[in-house]
């Protein structure tokens, strides 16, 4: 089974190294499509951006464009929805976003992946496998973007329900949405336990994956994975408005083995694959063209039958002498 | 004539120009100092930034409060929290601009540092391959 997982993962490595460059154009393709059509199914106000040909399209340029570029694109996505239930949220949700850049982002720019990673995995019921990545990949700093997205996706959850009851047609109406939305994502208990239980998650995870034993990284999953199932199986025995026991369970169990596969196939995240580079001296144009060595050779399937056979006298052959002491312990 | 070792180096030194080099590069202009105090400035005019947005939402939230009780706010109090908060904020994040900048600044070096060992080497391979020229 294990030589199984191996080999498939050196398969998988072989892929990426000789298609690098357009298997990442299409990771990025599917998640900016996911991203974009989440924030559309949750919120879905704006009815012209809530359509698939401009879902496909911004997933198509994400995919051709820089990070930065899909970001700005999901960031977008939310603004423009709010701007349909109240220009002013819209207005209250930019404000957020650029308090979260000058005070976080600037200093840490690769944390906008979990900071974005959270409110999307919590709308697909997954959310518990950001603390545990963040734990193995990141460290304890990541804490700070687990706060930040858990923050980010009560602040919509709010917003979603308190649309539900208001329509936001006057300057009023607007300012008594927001402090709607404030006053409830202030007395959200749940949200502060969940931001306690991811912070405990993350450091937990980061601990034991740090000590010198074998498998760390293993075992801290599935020892921040039990934290996780319990802490919030408590939580939500005392808290309301907290996540049934089954979606607990469901999402702590997709999170582990999201962590688990992630863990197994462990890259460095600036790997690039086969590299194309050109440089000069006073002599010549070189135009070099540098594909990775493989770590271990592509799988070399050999196949050994063993068939019974009647011994020939010549017990050289240790698959003979097997069969004469069977047909010796058989006589006794 | 075309050499195994020197390709290897100089594509090294290309892939890294091409990617952190450059960023690296730019970094390592300034002196340590002046780079870090450079960065420091701009994140305190963020975080100046960042500020007056929270100030902007919490007086959005208690707008109706700011308007019924205009006249009887403790204007001296609230200045001197708001400022008191805007200061302490300032010396936290001048605090973490010198430690990320500091650290930034001394990763840039360490790979500009090995680039340049690169080219000293590259250098002194061209002025021997070059027949009649001494080095120095």
């Amino acid at each position: 089974m294990i030589l199984k997982l191996l080999d498939f993962k050196e398969s998988v490595k072989q892929l990426y190294e000789k298609y690098g460059l357009y298997v990442k154009m299409v990771i990025k393709l599917i998640t900016a499509f996911i991203v974009f059509s989440i924030i559309n199914t949750e919120m879905g106000y704006n009815k012209t951006i809530n359509n698939l040909v401009i879902v496909a399209g911004l997933s198509i340029i994400s995919a051709l464009t820089p990070d930065a570029v899909f970001i700005i694109f999901a960031m977008f996505f939310t603004v423009a929805n709010a701007y349909s239930i109240s220009p002013v949220l819209a207005f209250v949700i930019v404000a957020v976003y650029m308090v979260i850049y000058f005070m976080y982002i600037r200093f840490a720019p690769k944390q906008v992946y979990a900071v974005m990673a959270v409110p999307v995995l919590y709308a697909l019921n997954i959310p518990y496998a950001v603390p545990l990545i963040c734990g193995i990949f990141m460290g304890p700093v990541s804490i700070i973007s687990n706060v930040i997205g858990i923050l980010l996706y009560f602040m919509f959850r709010e917003i979603i329900n308190a649309a539900m009851v208001s329509d936001g047609s006057s300057v009023s109406n607007t300012v008594n949405f927001f402090n709607i939305v404030v006053d409830n994502v202030k007395s959200n208990t749940y949200m502060v336990a969940s931001m306690i239980i991811f912070a405990a998650v993350i450091l937990v995870t980061y601990i034991i994956r740090r000590q010198k034993i074998k498998h760390a990284a293993n075992i801290a999953i599935l020892i921040a994975s039990m934290i996780n199932v319990v802490s919030f199986l408590v939580v939500s025995a005392f808290v309301k408005d907290a996540d049934t026991t089954f979606s607990i369970l469901t999402g702590s169990i997709a999170g582990m083995v999201i962590a688990y596969i992630a863990s197994f196939f462990r890259m460095s995240l600036d790997y690039s694959g086969t590299k194309h580079i050109q440089f000069e001296d006073d002599e010549y144009y070189y135009y070099v063209k540098a594909v990775p060595k493989l770590s271990v050779s592509a799988p070399d399937k050999q196949i050994k039958t063993i068939h019974a056979q009647s011994p020939t006298g010549n017990t050289a052959n240790i698959s003979e002498a097997f069969n004469v002491d069977y047909n010796m312990s058989k006589k006794d | 004539m075309l050499s195994k070792k020197k390709i290897k180096i100089m594509f090294c030194m290309a892939d890294y120009e091409r990617g952190k080099g450059r960023q690296d590069l730019n970094i390592i202009k300034f002196y340590k100092n002046d780079y870090i105090r450079l960065n420091m400035i701009r994140s305190l005019i963020c975080v100046t930034f960042a500020y007056i947005l929270i100030i902007a939402l919490v007086a959005m939230y208690n707008i109706d409060y700011i308007v019924k009780s205009t006249f009887d706010l403790p204007y001296k109090s609230i200045v001197m929290w708001i400022a008191g908060i805007y200061i302490a904020l300032l010396v936290i994040y001048a605090f973490i601009s010198i430690v990320v900048y500091a650290v930034k600044y001394g990763r840039a070096r360490k790979r500009v540092k090995k680039y340049f060992r690169y080219l000293q080497y590259l250098r002194k391979n061209y002025q021997a391959d070059e027949p009649g020229t001494t080095e120095g």
